[in-house]
């Protein structure tokens, strides 16, 4: 497969998966930010900012600038309607490996976009929300039920599994920041659509360590960091699958694989105590193996420049 | 009386760094023709690579090669033995206006067409004009190939390999390449179908057999008469068992012996030798 075909395949995998996660957050934010008086509106919306990675915020925050920055501001990469934009970008240059339905579904939802936004600020932004998760949603079905498991398949579930380890840490970790109630822990497994099942398994109310172990740990729910790192190695695994004796060839999957370890054998204690320590690693190795991912799969050669061999002329 | 040459023509680019990719097609190996015949031909690339064959338009055996392993020179040995015979017959029986047949304009409308390296000018259809005056078509040939060595002197470094004949009138000096230009600009003002052709020229007429000599790459004209009559303008001489034919063409840019494009380096040197030794 060549290597921009493979590139764009995986950021259409992890753009899709950022503005559906980015959507699920802001959604449940914004409502619980509407809904419970007592929370400060500054402090709130910098630290979502912040779980996003944007630090940069001129004073003051309300949830109207956070709204426009994550969700509606075309031209950044971190908001809803930008991944989505760059979603089908990426998606225009690989066509030929997608099936013509998934190209068309991104397609219409980028046409959608202007009028939807228009909506958002008419109605509020949670219809907006509903609207990239439905899309997303749909994004996903058809990636998964009209595409061949081959490698152009593997390389946007890469995408969106990374993409999906680095968002459920990045959520931790704000709400790991700061004192926690309760309800900043349903929140919190709500961001992720996490809740229900949640309830299901531990049929108590939430803590800190149930739902990190929830969020970390959980073996059965996908967008545990731990399942999600679990699909990213299988991918990659697939991608090279010259395994020798010992040792492994791939880089990334080396450190998804020590990451996805760090976590499995320890225990719920453990990663609490050192709770901060252990997501900033995990960030870190996402890092890294997008990276690693990139400079084994994607290293475009250069423009080749050609040049003529000297002439020998006749005497 | 004929010759057996053997030829042993080297070439080798150096590059400064490392070249990652290069196509080369390589035309050197010399023809069969009515008075030449090929024994050996070999044509050997190092790095080592597999090559392709095929035949040009011009019926030149052209061998096509890519290059994808790293490498800081790129050499090209070509190795030929070749029979070459006495000049042959001249006599021609071919008048002007045979030359300006429908049949034969059609047919040698490549050939009488002027080229980026020997075009046409006012000069040079002037003297045209008097050549034909002297006599038949083969007369005129050879007054041409008389005319260019009174206007150009032989010497190295005067010109280049992109030099055209009008360049070259100019100067007033040249290499082999360039007297070719200028007696094919002329023969072809005057109506002449006419060819360039390259290969070897053996050095020494009284080579012994078994001493190998340091020869060039060579090129001389060839006139249609009736039959392609060979003209060297260069020395003069008869085209004949000292002279291996390697391949046909308008000008230089048909025929050139090693025409490559390469990614990396740059260039930083060119070697080529050229040895000749008489076998027989």
């Amino acid at each position: 497969m060549l290597s921009r075909i493979a590139q764009s395949l995986y950021w259409v995998g992890r753009y899709v998966e950022r503005a559906e996660d980015t959507a699920r957050i802001l959604d449940v934010h914004i409502h619980h930010l509407l809904e419970d008086a007592s929370v400060e509106e500054d402090v709130a919306c910098r630290s979502l900012l912040g779980v996003m990675g944007i630090t940069d915020v001129p004073d003051p925050v309300d949830i109207n600038r956070v709204t426009e920055r994550l969700a509606f501001d075309p031209s950044s990469g971190t908001s809803i309607r930008g991944a989505l934009v760059a979603a089908r970008d990426n998606a225009r240059g690989a066509q030929e490996s997608l099936s013509s339905e998934l190209w068309e579904c991104l397609n219409s939802t980028y046409n959608s976009l202007p009028s939807q936004v228009d909506r958002a600020m008419r109605v509020g932004p949670h219809a907006f929300f509903r609207f990239v998760k439905e899309r997303s949603a749909m994004i996903l079905g058809l990636t998964e039920a009209t595409l061949s498991r081959d490698d152009g398949w593997r390389f946007v579930v890469l995408g969106r599994s990374l993409e999906r380890v680095d968002m459920t840490t990045r959520l931790l970790m704000a709400c790991f920041g700061e004192p926690c109630g309760p309800s900043e822990w349903v929140t919190t497994l709500r961001s992720c659509g996490a809740h229900e099942a949640f309830l299901r398994t531990y049929r108590r109310p939430a803590n800190a360590s149930s739902v990190a172990e929830f969020l970390l740990l959980d073996r059965l729910f996908p967008r545990s960091a731990f399942h999600a790192l679990g699909v990213a190695e299988e991918c990659l695994a697939a991608l090279e699958p010259r395994a020798g004796r010992a040792g492994l060839e791939g880089k990334a999957r080396n450190i998804l694989g020590r990451a996805r370890t760090q976590l499995e054998f320890r225990t719920v204690g453990e990663l609490i105590a050192e709770l901060p320590r252990h997501l900033d690693q995990l960030q870190a190795a996402c890092a890294e193996a997008g990276e690693a991912v990139a400079l084994r799969f994607f290293n475009h050669t250069k423009a080749i420049e050609w040049s003529l061999e000297e002439a020998v002329g006749h005497r | 009386m004929s010759w057996r040459i053997r030829i042993e023509h080297r070439t080798t680019h150096r590059y400064k760094r490392e070249v990652r990719s290069s196509y080369n097609e390589a035309r050197m190996t010399p023809l069969d023709t009515d008075r030449q015949r090929v024994l050996e031909a070999v044509v050997g690339v190092s790095p080592p690579t597999p090559s392709a064959r095929y035949t040009d338009y011009w019926g030149t055996i052209v061998d096509v090669f890519d290059v994808h392993v790293p490498h800081t020179e790129l050499t090209v040995s070509a190795m030929a033995v070749v029979e070459t015979s006495a000049p042959q017959n001249r006599a021609s029986d071919v008048g002007w206006e045979d030359l300006a047949s429908p049949e034969n304009l059609d047919r040698f409308a490549e050939l009488l067409a002027p080229t980026g390296r020997a075009p046409m000018s006012h000069e040079m259809t002037e003297v045209a004009k008097n050549l034909r005056a002297e006599g038949s078509p083969l007369e005129a040939s050879e007054g041409a190939s008389e005319w260019v060595r009174g206007r150009l002197r032989y010497e190295r470094g005067t010109t280049s390999v992109l030099t055209s004949a009008t360049e070259a009138l100019e100067i007033g000096a040249g290499v082999c390449q360039d007297f070719v230009h200028l007696t094919l600009a002329l023969l072809r003002s005057m109506g002449i179908p006419a060819r360039y052709t390259s290969g070897y020229l053996h050095p020494t007429p009284s080579a012994d057999v078994g001493g190998s000599h340091t020869g060039q790459s060579h090129a001389w004209a060839e006139a249609w008469v009736g039959h392609w009559f060979p003209i060297d303008p260069t020395n003069g001489s008869d085209v004949g068992e000292r002279h291996v034919v390697v391949a046909r063409g308008r000008d230089y840019t048909d025929v050139s012996p090693l025409k490559g494009i390469f990614h990396g380096g740059p260039a930083e040197g060119l070697e080529v030798t050229v040895d000749l030794t008489r076998l027989a």
